[in-house]
């Protein structure tokens, strides 16, 4: 198959039900998540969520303005910090330290960033490496009783549990024993949510645009009477604000925070995560966020049965087989994952804007082949193949195997790609019917139609079948 | 009175001194242009003028008034723009978003509304691109931004850094009677160019910068004329 299964113009009928479809799959994935998983697997992903926010936070200053900084464990250390002794030595609720970390993170980053951005590049790198491998040391000085603020070496607890009031107890998965970590899951999901919503809006005001605007081309972007050094400042310290905030998820998620939680190890997960995520794209934050936390955990289980020893539970092998998977991510994915994504999704919906007068952006190869398409055959294909891949995968799972378990779990996932052979097997039957295309195009086409709408179905019932049975 | 003048500037780059004593002065509504070859400091001119570079001593003088040390957006907010080296355009952002950065600096809604039906007006093409990635665009069509992106800013001195290199020669000669467009509508216009012949057969005057120094400051058809220009600058034959 050479091109995209279909293309379609952009903002159209068309282009509104896929985008429906991604919306549907997005909104299962989340309320399945609490549902499904373990209560330990939801620790996690609120651990990986929380991961994506500060990866966001690393995305503003070096994906969004090009400015190669990696200290920005240091300022999820600040947030954490501020929250954990504002709500256990003042007694304040995690909702009303949000807006004092975000302006505390502020104000932290326009004193890193004023001197900090005089320099570029490397130098701008080496400056923040020393502010993250500074920052777990400073948690410990005695002086203007900053350990007793953070607990010092010990770390510092928060006594008070963060548990859903009795009107929320309907959220999905929040009741008894998964109660705890399901309900921080929904918080941390509505955090995430505004974040992201706030970063999107920021990047296309004025403001954000002269962000950009730097990034690919600084010289181009003074010209046209862009304050440099503000604009920067300006972008680092809400940077940094963002990632103070995820400081705030990680403590209201663990209630404990200690100074070596914040070593320069966690600055160089989120640059994993930036850069397997995908630089510059802000669903890349949240994919690396989970890369990190789940491709880490996975590589421990797996290199369990490979090691001589194990150290308390991990691999010994686990750093070694993490670093050989991101070797692999770097020669096959060198966009990072969001990229590749885009360009499987390519593969099978192509969306091309039009010109204001309505006409398709050269060029629209494709956009309508007439009828010569070959569209119906290749859906028939994704049709079989889905249902006959979700079969392989389900004999699988029953073999004991954490890498055969693996797999198995992505290919019963490619029944997803179901409505994509629904909708383009209903089109070709649709242009059928005006006469666009030969009457060969019929069988094939109905049988896409026809067997992408059982495997829709199919998956509308497991999702349902799996809600109702643990809600 | 100039709109944009050079008094007496010395540029140093830490110890390399770059430009010499130049003095030049641009007048409302003219077009002029500065010439010379590698290395002769066209470049740090430009920069000088829109204050991306401090001069040691002299003064960058703008509508009377000293801004030898005021930023780079001052001088924008008050009328002076580039059209920088090989267009420069903002890759990644849509060609709106580009046009749209082109008026960073301005408040009023309507005149900016009314400055984009006049870039729509004068290049139709780039009204079809609006909602494309500019870096998707050919080279004449990224010229045309570039230029439109400048003119949002609603100049009354644009300086243009070498806006015939790396165009194909038609689009040489198209590029050359666009600017004399935008500066029929009354924009006083300064080409810094090592296209000697296309530069001098639109502009009103011109200066010859020899390694910092300003050399020759004549008239368009005195400086074709010269001599001592064509062997070194137009060759034998008069094309560079």
């Amino acid at each position: 198959m050479s091109g995209s299964l279909v293309v379609v113009a952009k903002n159209s009928a068309e282009h509104k039900k896929w985008k429906y479809v991604q919306w549907a799959y997005l909104a299962g994935f989340l309320l399945l998540t609490p549902l499904v998983l373990q209560p330990f697997e939801i620790g996690k992903m609120n651990r990986a969520l929380i991961m994506g926010v500060a990866i966001l936070a690393v995305n503003l200053v070096v994906g969004f303005n090009g400015m190669l900084a990696l200290g920005h464990s240091a300022f999820m250390g600040i947030g954490a910090f501020v929250t954990a002794s504002m709500v256990q030595d003042e007694n304040w609720d995690y909702w009303q330290v949000i807006p004092v970390v975000v302006i505390v993170g502020f104000l932290m980053g326009v004193i890193v960033g004023l001197p900090a951005l005089r320099v570029k590049g490397l130098y701008l790198a080496l400056v923040t490496i020393a502010q993250a491998a500074v920052f777990p040391t400073l948690v410990n000085i005695d002086e203007l009783g900053i350990a007793k603020r953070t607990g010092g070496p010990n770390g510092k607890g928060v006594s008070e549990e963060v548990i859903a009031p009795s009107y929320l107890e309907w959220l999905p998965g929040v009741d008894g024993a998964r109660g705890g970590s399901a309900y921080r899951y929904w918080i941390i999901i509505l955090m995430v949510g505004i974040t992201m919503l706030l970063i999107t809006n920021y990047l296309r005001s004025r403001p954000g645009r002269a962000v950009l605007a730097i990034r690919d081309n600084e010289a181009g972007a003074a010209v046209y009477g862009v304050n440099l050094p503000i604009v920067k400042t300006m972008n680092f310290a809400i940077s940094a604000a963002v990632g103070s905030l995820a400081g705030l998820m990680w403590c209201l998620d663990k209630g404990f925070v200690a100074g070596q939680d914040f070593t320069f190890l966690l600055a160089v997960d989120l640059i994993i995560g930036l850069v397997i995520g995908g630089v510059g794209t802000l669903q890349g934050g949240l994919v690396g966020g989970l890369f990190v936390v789940w491709v880490n955990d996975l590589t421990k289980r797996i290199s369990v049965p490979l090691g001589l020893y194990t150290l308390n539970g991990d691999g010994p092998l686990a750093k070694a087989i993490f670093g050989l998977i991101l070797i692999l991510f770097t020669f096959f994915a060198p966009g990072g994952i969001v990229s590749l994504g885009r360009m499987i999704s390519n593969k099978l919906i192509k969306v091309v804007p039009l010109t204001p007068a309505g006409a398709p952006i050269e060029p629209m190869e494709g956009f309508d082949p007439g009828m010569e398409s070959t569209r119906a055959d290749s859906a028939m294909k994704l049709s079989i193949a889905g249902p006959v891949l979700l079969g392989v995968g389900w004999l699988l799972m029953n073999v004991n195997n954490l890498m055969v378990g693996v797999l198995a779990f992505g290919l019963r996932m490619t029944i997803l790609v179901a409505p994509v052979a629904m909708l383009v097997g209903s089109n070709e039957l649709k242009a059928h019917a005006e006469g666009n295309r030969p009457d060969s195009v019929k069988g094939p086409a109905s049988m896409a139609r026809n067997l992408g709408a059982l495997g829709f179905l199919f998956v509308i019932g497991y999702a349902l079948q799996r809600f109702i049975l643990t809600y | 009175m100039p709109l944009l003048e050079l008094r007496g500037i010395n540029t140093h780059y830490g110890a390399v001194h770059i430009l010499k004593d130049v003095d030049l002065a641009i007048f409302p509504g003219e077009l002029v242009c500065l010439l010379g070859g590698n290395a002769s400091g066209k470049s740090t001119t430009l920069k000088t003028l829109l204050g991306m570079v401090t001069p040691t001593t002299g003064d960058v003088v703008l509508d009377g008034e000293i801004v030898t040390h005021h930023s780079t957006s001052y001088r924008v907010e008050r009328g002076v723009t580039m059209v920088p080296e090989n267009r420069r355009l903002f890759k990644r952002l849509s060609v709106k978003e580009n046009l749209e950065l082109g008026a960073y600096l301005r408040t009023d809604r309507d005149g900016i509304a009314n400055d984009l039906e006049r870039v729509f007006e004068m290049f139709p093409r780039v009204k079809e691109r609006l909602n494309q990635k500019s870096g998707t665009l050919s080279g004449g069509e990224q010229q045309m931004v570039a230029v439109g992106r400048a003119l949002m800013s609603d100049p009354r001195v644009l300086l243009m850094d070498e806006p015939s290199m790396g165009l194909a020669p038609a689009l040489v000669q198209t590029n050359f009677e666009l600017i004399q467009q935008i500066h029929e509508e009354g924009v006083a216009i300064f080409i810094v160019e090592q296209n000697a012949n296309m530069a001098l057969s639109i502009a009103d005057r011109g200066w010859v910068l020899q390694t910092g120094k300003v050399v020759l400051d004549d008239s368009a058809e005195a400086l074709l004329a010269n001599p001592e220009l064509r062997a070194s600058y137009l060759g034998e034959s008069g094309s560079v």
